[in-house]
């Protein structure tokens, strides 16, 4: 695998760049694996790294339906944070944040993080309560996080419209959340598993499982039978279909999320700003794009496409915040199936059947966990046991009542 | 946006007029304190969340506030029936000339399922 660095930039520069070697292979599925994953999204493809780098288990296959990067891993909003309030969720997002922080230089592969912060809104005085709560909660686990007035507010971004319908009183910050490039993350995984000798298989659909005795024997494909005694299952949207074909069922619902970016302008907000309250959901892009965050619509749907008055309800409060972008042409809009549990927390869990695991339940903000849900993952699988953070995130917490309620806790902003 | 025939009025609206409230055809166990954990979580957290045939349960918010179900296909969003919870649905069933392996509910039907299967 080619070192990217200054010298292989301008050795290529020479041959006009067209001579960079592939990313990845694409090799023929073999017959037996140690461990098959099934979903080759950012958070399957992390697994696989870590399953290779940190446990040096290599014999891995990653099956994908589609293409590498064509699901919700190129379909989010791109933000990376951890000012979660409860425990459980802090130890598993800051682990993930702790990770991206330094994995530009791990993988080889600028995934582009920018830590410019992320900026939560208070419009009222509950708002302002619940902040303080959060924030005392955030603060606690160690997690940077401070609390900003109007003024400081206006200062950090100065284009906001403090008095609008509803007044800003007060705002969170975490200044080392951020966003990355989401297609990097995947395509730096992607190359450095596939280095480490991980088999990643595109167009390579799962269509059920050889299960006898309770015990997982191998994985039925459109490109044949492959024998493994490990899977783990990480395809979000679609995690219930396929623990319908191992015979058990999920707490999940897969909703439409979308999201909408504007033409390309000038540098006008170089931080990340939320508002529960009003829902806004604002960052620009390094093209100079606005990344809208919208809603999620009420109803189960696996279409990829959201419905129109969702994305009628999110413009009203940006304009109101952002009185400039009224006039701004929205350029994109789109929509991911996000895979939404009762508490709006995952689930990396065992699963009724002895060799498979699973980790879904994302929902609105799977790709900030990447990095941390594919180490905890991979380490899970390798040793048969869940790791200690990923305890928390059992199925079972559906049955004994352990409910880890972000739903609440963070409101409507993943 | 959906546009759905409210079997109350008999006339085609909004969704936004609507709120979609989950699965439907999901029995609610008559003595809930005398169902295990396993069963009352089963109950309330786990859904079928077909890909394909979906049945669900609408209410309307901004009139009649009466709830109804429907039966959508998820992947193509297309409503193929709207009924009042009082009617046959085993009927509206046969009447789409939907195969009863295309059903996947967590709820009464499963055990529809598995009688006529």
């Amino acid at each position: 695998m080619t070192k990217f660095n200054i010298f292989s930039l301008i050795k290529n520069s020479l041959s006009y760049h067209e001579n960079w070697e592939q990313h990845w292979r694409s090799p023929e599925p073999k017959k037996e694996y140690d461990i098959v994953i099934v979903g080759g999204g950012g958070h399957g493809l992390a697994t696989a790294y870590y399953l290779a780098s940190e446990f040096g288990i290599t014999n891995v296959a990653v099956l994908e339906k589609g293409w590498i990067g064509g699901g919700n891993t190129g379909r989010n909003t791109t933000i990376i944070r951890s000012n979660y309030m409860w425990d459980e969720s802090a130890k598993i997002y800051e682990h993930s944040l702790k990770l991206f922080e330094g994995l530009s230089q791990e993988l080889n592969y600028n995934i582009m993080f920018s830590q410019r912060g992320v900026l939560n809104l208070a419009h009222n005085v509950h708002d302002l309560q619940e902040m303080g709560r959060r924030g005392t909660a955030i603060k606690l686990n160690g997690i940077d996080t401070t609390f900003l007035n109007p003024e400081q507010i206006k200062e950090k971004v100065p284009l906001i419209n403090l008095n609008g319908r509803y007044p800003i009183l007060g705002g969170l910050f975490q200044p080392r959340a951020g966003s990355a490039r989401h297609d990097a993350v995947a395509w730096g995984y992607a190359r450095s598993a596939d280095k480490l000798g991980v088999d990643i298989i595109q167009n390579c659909e799962v269509q059920g499982f050889d299960i006898k005795n309770g015990k997982v024997q191998g994985v039925k494909t459109t490109r044949g039978n492959i024998k493994t005694k490990k899977v783990g299952i990480v395809c979000a949207g679609h995690s219930s279909v396929i623990a319908d074909m191992a015979g058990f069922n999920l707490p999940l619902e897969t909703v439409p999320l979308q999201a909408l970016v504007s033409e390309p302008i000038k540098p006008v907000l170089d931080t990340v700003v939320m508002s529960n309250a009003v829902h806004v959901y604002l960052s620009q892009s390094d093209k100079g794009e606005l990344v809208i965050g919208a809603g999620t619509d009420e109803f189960v749907s696996y279409s990829q496409r959201g419905s129109f008055d969702v994305i009628e309800h999110i413009m009203p409060p940006i304009i109101e915040l952002f009185p400039f972008t009224s006039r701004l042409r929205q350029l994109r809009q789109w929509g991911g199936m996000t895979d939404c549990t009762t508490d709006r927390s995952p689930i990396i869990s065992k699963t009724p059947v002895d060799g498979i695991m699973i980790n879904c339940g994302w929902g609105t903000g799977g790709f900030k966990a990447t990095a941390g849900s594919g180490n905890v993952f991979a380490s899970s699988l390798a040793k048969g046991e869940m790791h200690p953070i990923a305890q928390p995130f059992s199925i079972d917490r559906h049955y004994d009542g352990y409910l880890i309620d972000e739903a609440a806790a963070a409101g409507v902003a993943h | 946006m959906l546009y759905v025939r409210d079997p109350y009025l008999n006339e085609m609206r909004d969704q936004t007029e609507y709120h979609i409230r989950s699965e439907a055809h999901k029995a609610r166990p008559l003595e809930p304190s005398k169902v295990s954990d396993k069963d009352w979580g089963d109950y309330i957290f786990f859904f079928a969340n077909t890909k394909g045939i979906h049945f669900e349960r609408w209410v309307n918010f901004t009139g009649h506030r009466k709830w109804f179900n429907v039966i959508r296909n998820t992947v193509t969003d297309e409503i193929l029936a709207t009924y009042r919870p009082d009617e046959d649905v085993k009927k509206i069933i046969a009447d789409l000339g939907i195969d009863k392996k295309d059903i996947k509910v967590s709820g009464v039907l499963k055990k529809l399922k598995k009688k006529s299967s």
